[in-house]
């Protein structure tokens, strides 16, 4: 009788008390922040899009998300479109729509509010890099020689198109150069087939400050690495990127074999 | 205290036509060796556990759902619907591994005290069997969790089976019901998991313990004891006669105390830690999760890594039957002799050896991150320190590493797959021209990427990755690290060249 009453007991407590103890699962599915708050988008930028637009939105091999300037002038419609279809022939994969694992485009949506809600504020009288020039490429726009002149007298010290070819090259330490800013060749063919028009003028007009690339309103340099303040207007940002792309099919003649997943 | 009259009667009118009573009686109190002691309270358990399982498991039966559409809904639903549901899975799961632990070591101690020997040899190979339907109730076990570890333990468990030679492609339909986890497996592993396999052990059980009593409990070996057919029964009922105590309440005491204690420890798990899963949602279509096996069978992942690929598939196949078929042959192999382990060295030896290798193993397939991580190329990050200083065309190279999904094997910055070697010093090891051949035509165990990569990819590829010599090592190799050769000499172009 004792007995019975006591195991009546421990049964009781054990499935009354069973919300109460430790090993209760937690919800499932586990419950969602909203992709709209810094904390939800900034999760799904983790897991997305960190590897390549970098930890925390800089500093990552492709050009860095946190960048109010930039954020502030794509409308957010066109990042969402960006975003959810990839940018074709370049390692921008499509995030949405039919890729493998999409996010959902109610989402996305939620995901982009967030992250210009987060990273694209603008402080009051911060200057900005692009001096309000647009985002959008135009093709066709712009004129390659004007270009060419100016990328010789700003951007050459920084994208020689041989390291040589650069003032800062070291010839005590061949193969190196003296100033960590100069990088390397914007106009190598090879370079040229990997990215968009857009990924160039982007990059022209918002330049990378977490590399240390000026946008659109300098300091550029001269050929010798001298400082040159005077900044780029919308018109030398079209003849840049005209230039620049005039070099993408220049060698191997070849058709190059369309770029894809692998 | 005596019974009512009436109760008696009937017991003895039972008695009288089915010879139950008698037999329970005789099961009871059969004498057993005096220095029985401790050591043999695990086969006990075991069984404990079993009915444990048993009675959780019918009580799971009436609320889960064998289909593929509602099975994992359903354990959700028990979890949170279900008045204390999810302490019956709890106690399912974690008393189905105390289980599979109670048994391997009461196996480990039968075998260390070579009680599989004459005249218990059956009882071993009834032992045998018994331990491998556990393990098959553990793992479709597994399987009724449908979520995407038990796709993953069917996934490996149907790509051993393909590899049979002729037959693999069939075989795997029988286990699969169907070319391809669906549906019909869950219905398939519903029913041996719930049916057939529990019918076995039932049976298996029952046998094992018939043979238990017939043959009576062996004693504590004794060294310089060994046993001798011709008289060793006589010897036994002897012994037995003069010395042994009855089986209740004098052993059983002790099996009543250490079963008590570990359904108290087992219950305490089970509240402390909750059930088991179920993990992500199945979906033949996501592949971006980690999946992985319960820890009972990490081992085997573990194995399946570290097999070198041309053996794998000779000793998966021939691994299992060789090494059951020595445990089931173990008795006759050695039916007579000393029992003792102090005289029995090989066996301590053997016994360590395997004890060790299954934990080795089964710690490696915890902390190696075996299986590739699916969302690794959209979520580990580029070191910063590969980032910066570097070319436009290199920083392509680090975005194709990771749109080519390489960090699925390789590892940069600590971040990445294992099978393949880390990258971070690769340009020491490696010239261009040999880096180039790594990705266009593979080898070891990596695919070979020339059809897929264009050349301005490999290019790019090659020219991030000779950046990469651990924070200036110098070179390991005449020819690694050199300025990267001329674009028109570079051997992806060679290549591009010479293709129609
Ligand atoms: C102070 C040196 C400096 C100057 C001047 C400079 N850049 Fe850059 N540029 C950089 C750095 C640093 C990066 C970061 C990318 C890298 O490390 O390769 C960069 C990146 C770029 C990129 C994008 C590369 C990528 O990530 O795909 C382009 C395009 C580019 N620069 C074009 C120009 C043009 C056009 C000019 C002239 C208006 C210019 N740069 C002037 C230093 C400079
Ligand atoms: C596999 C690497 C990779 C991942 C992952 C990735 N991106 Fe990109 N992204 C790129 C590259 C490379 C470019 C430049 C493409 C080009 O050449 O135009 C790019 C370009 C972009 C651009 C347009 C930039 C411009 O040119 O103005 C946006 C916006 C963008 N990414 C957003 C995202 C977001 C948001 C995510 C996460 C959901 C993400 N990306 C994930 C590689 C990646
Ligand atoms: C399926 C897994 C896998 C994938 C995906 C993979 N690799 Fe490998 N990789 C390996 C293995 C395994 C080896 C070792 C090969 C050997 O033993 O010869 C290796 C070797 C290499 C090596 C030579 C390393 C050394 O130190 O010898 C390089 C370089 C390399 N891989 C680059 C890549 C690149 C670039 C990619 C992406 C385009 C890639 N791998 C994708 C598995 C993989």
């Amino acid at each position: 009788m004792r007995l019975g009453l006591i195991c009546l007991l421990g049964t009781t407590v054990l499935v009354g008390g069973c919300n109460d103890l430790p090993g209760k699962p937690p919800p499932n599915p586990a419950p969602v922040i909203p992709a709209n708050t810094s904390a939800g988008f900034e999760a799904i930028y983790a897991e997305r899009c960190a590897g390549c637009h970098g930890n925390n939105g800089v500093l990552g091999a492709a050009r860095p998300m946190r960048d109010a300037d930039y954020l502030q002038s794509i409308p957010r419609e066109t990042l969402f479109a960006v975003t959810r279809n990839g940018v074709p022939g370049t390692r921008m994969p499509q995030m949405g729509g039919d890729a493998v694992d999409p996010i959902p485009d109610d989402v996305l949506h939620k995901f982009i509010e967030g992250m210009v809600d987060t990273w694209g504020v603008l402080k009051p009288g911060e200057p900005r890099p692009s001096r309000g020039i647009a985002w959008k490429h135009v093709p066709g726009s712009g004129d390659a020689s004007r270009g060419a002149a100016i990328f010789e007298a700003k951007c050459v010290y920084c994208h020689p198109a041989q390291m040589k070819a650069s003032a800062a090259y070291d010839l005590d330490r061949p193969g190196t150069v003296t100033d960590p800013l100069v990088v390397g060749s914007v106009v190598d063919p090879f370079y040229l087939r990997l990215v968009s028009d857009q990924h160039l003028r982007s990059s022209v007009v918002y330049g990378r400050a977490d590399l240390g690339m000026p946008g659109a309103a300098g300091p550029f340099r001269s050929p010798d690495g001298k400082e040159v303040a005077e900044p780029l207007d919308a018109e030398a940002v079209a003849d840049l990127v005209a230039y620049m792309i005039s070099f993408r099919d220049e060698w191997p003649t070849r058709a190059e074999k369309k770029d894809g997943a692998p | 205290m005596r019974m009512p009259r009436f109760l008696s009667r009937s017991a003895a009118m039972i008695d009288d036509r089915t010879g139950l009573i008698t037999a329970t009686q005789g099961a009871m109190y059969h004498r057993v060796p005096r220095n029985a002691k401790w050591w043999y309270v695990f086969g006990s358990a075991t069984l404990m556990f079993f009915i444990i399982q048993l009675v959780t498991g019918v009580l799971l039966t009436t609320l889960y759902v064998p289909s593929a559409a509602e099975a994992y809904s359903s354990l959700v639903y028990i979890d949170e619907k279900v008045p204390g549901g999810w302490m019956l899975r709890a106690l399912h799961g974690w008393s189905s591994n105390a289980m599979c632990v109670m048994m391997l070591i009461h196996m480990t101690q039968v075998f260390l005290h070579g009680t599989y020997k004459y005249p218990r040899e059956l009882t071993w190979v009834a032992g045998t069997l018994l331990c491998l339907t556990t393990l098959a109730l553990a793992f479709t076990g597994q399987v009724m969790r449908w979520d995407s570890n038990a796709y993953w333990g069917l996934g490996i468990g149907a790509a051993i089976v393909d590899r049979a030679p002729f037959i693999g492609n069939w075989l795997r339909a029988i286990v699969l019901g169907g070319p391809d986890i669906s549906g019909a497996t869950l219905s398939r592993f519903f029913a041996l998991h719930v049916f057939i396999l529990p019918g076995a052990a039932i049976a298996l059980i029952g046998l094992h313990l018939m043979l238990v009593l017939k043959n009576g409990i062996s004693e504590m070996p004794k060294p310089g004891a060994p046993v001798e057919p011709e008289t060793y029964r006589e010897e036994y009922h002897a012994r037995i006669k003069k010395t042994g105590v009855p089986f209740f309440p004098d052993a059983a005491r002790r099996d009543m105390v250490f079963c008590g204690a570990m359904l108290i420890v087992l219950i305490g798990i089970a509240a402390w830690f909750g059930p088991f899963g179920p993990g992500p949602v199945p979906d033949p279509t996501i592949i971006e999760v980690s999946p992985k096996p319960d820890t009972l069978f990490l081992w085997i992942f573990a194995v399946l890594a570290l097999l070198p690929p041309n053996t794998e598939t000779f000793l998966l196949l021939a691994g299992p039957p060789v090494i059951i078929g020595f445990l089931a042959a173990l008795p006759f192999i050695s039916p007579t002799g000393e029992r003792a382990p102090s005289r029995r060295p090989l066996s301590v030896v053997i016994l360590v050896a395997i004890v060790t290798a299954l934990g080795v193993l089964t710690v490696l397939g915890e902390y190696e991150p075996w299986s590739p991580r699916m969302r690794a190329w959209t979520s580990d990050t580029t070191p910063v320190e590969y980032v910066k200083h570097r070319s436009p065309l290199e920083l392509q190279g680090a975005l194709q590493l990771q749109y080519a999904q390489c960090r699925n094997c390789h590892s940069i910055g600590g971040i990445g797959g294992k099978r393949g070697p880390a990258l971070d010093a690769v340009a020491t090891r490696l010239s261009w021209d040999q880096l180039v051949r790594q990705i266009q035509q593979g080898g070891g165990n990596m695919p070979a990427y020339g059809k897929n990569l264009s050349s301005a990819e490999v290019e790019a590829l090659v020219a991030f990755l000779s950046t990469l010599d651990d924070q200036a090592q110098p070179a390991l190799i005449p020819g690694a690290m050199e300025a990267q050769p001329a674009r028109d000499e570079s051997p992806t172009v060679a290549d591009a060249s010479a293709a129609p």
